[in-house]
């Protein structure tokens, strides 16, 4: 089976989508042909078009943009969505959707987007797995899923990759943070406040109302 | 003031803003942008402002300059068209980087005092059942993420239709 692994960060290197998307790469045996595409501009190549064209199964990993889908990724899928609808393609659709809040499910909105594309695509929808604090999971690059940040991945994402190496259906999954909220809110806030000061900033200059 | 956010093309905004207050500004796709890259520069760097230099770098202030945002967007797959996201998705200065419970659910806190009302309206002659369900909730999660005062959502089918509903 065709697999296209897409990358729908703006980042080209270091995204959080990225690391989301090796973990699934990990848990998919070697038999299955993988294909990388990067959807990190407002359009894609021609080679693009054919590869994702070309594929039995598509998985979108993407962060949420203010509740919804990246703006160049909105331009990449209705160009997609045109190609696809010119000659009908048997894809199936799943989305992994990361947020930088502590709920998963605030990604819930985002699925169902892509989910519409696919409706409208003629495509069948898989599954969407929703993804709170993503970063988390993507700093911890080294750790083994089921252990430490990656706990709670562990059984959604093996649910996942059984639904989509059988190209079923599934209904979606949402995953917050092993860790509790009040933790969480205070490490990013402290981390927010690292980040200024190594650009020369103290904390009230991160929130100065210009 | 009045911020106004659309996707038309000019004639199609004249016709609907023809006769919009003095203190509207209108953002159209008349005007240069680039994608939010995600590097939190408007945070951590310079904050209040986004670091691409194009006509959109200032957006965080225009937004807190008004107490009224009407988004005029072509519905697509139930959210905004990639122009009007991108309006959006360059609005992240407008929030400050510290995260707070807002709702039950966490958000970025409020760098601003205003809390804009959020009118949306979107337009589309075949805008699906399930696309318009998540293009509502796509506007409540705006409305909370933007910690406005209130927000609200209608369809069109077409300008002409919005054009007399807006009279």
């Amino acid at each position: 089976m065709k697999i296209g692994l897409i990358n729908g960060s703006p980042k080209a290197i270091g995204s959080t989508s990225e690391v989301l998307l090796d973990e699934l790469k990990g848990l998919i045996p070697d038999d299955h042909d993988l294909v990388s595409v990067g959807m990190h501009h407002a359009m894609l190549s021609s080679t693009q078009l054919e590869d994702i064209a070309s594929c039995d199964v598509l998985v979108f990993a993407l962060p949420m943009y203010m509740g919804g889908i990246p703006s160049h990724m909105l331009h990449c899928l209705m160009q997609l969505e045109k190609a696809l609808v010119e000659s009908p393609h048997p894809i199936t659709v799943y989305a992994i959707v990361n947020n930088g809040h502590y709920e998963g499910i605030q990604n819930e909105t985002t699925i169902a987007m892509i989910k519409n594309w696919t409706n409208r695509a003629h495509l069948k929808w898989g599954q969407g797995i929703g993804i709170g604090t993503g970063l988390m999971i993507a700093l911890a690059k080294d750790v083994p899923m089921g252990h430490g940040t990656k706990k709670n991945l562990a059984h959604p994402y093996s649910t996942f990759v059984n639904n989509l190496l059988d190209r079923q259906s599934g209904d979606n999954l949402y995953v917050n943070p092993t860790y509790p909220r009040f933790a969480l809110l205070q490490g990013a806030n402290h981390d927010w406040t690292k980040q200024g000061k190594a650009h020369g900033l103290r904390k009230k200059d991160l929130t100065l109302a210009p | 003031m009045k911020l106004i956010i659309h996707d038309l093309n000019q004639s199609e905004a004249d016709r609907l803003f023809g006769h919009h207050p003095d203190d509207a500004i209108l953002i159209g796709k008349d005007q240069e942008i680039h994608q939010c890259v995600g590097c939190f520069g408007c945070w951590v760097e310079t904050p209040g402002f986004c670091k691409i230099k194009d006509d959109f770098c200032d957006i965080g202030k225009r937004m807190a300059q008004s107490d009224e945002v009407e988004i005029v967007s072509r519905c697509l797959y139930g959210g905004f068209s990639p122009f009007v996201k991108n309006v959006l998705d360059r609005t992240l200065p407008y929030h400050q980087p510290y995260l707070t419970i807002r709702d039950g659910e966490m958000h970025q806190k409020d760098r601003y005092k205003n809390h804009v009302n959020l009118t949306v309206r979107f337009y589309g002659d075949d805008i699906t059942l399930p696309e318009k369900t998540t293009a509502e909730r796509f506007v409540e999660y705006n409305g909370v993420d933007l910690d406005a005062q209130s927000h609200t959502v209608s369809f069109y089918k077409n300008i002409e239709e919005m054009e007399a509903a807006r009279q």
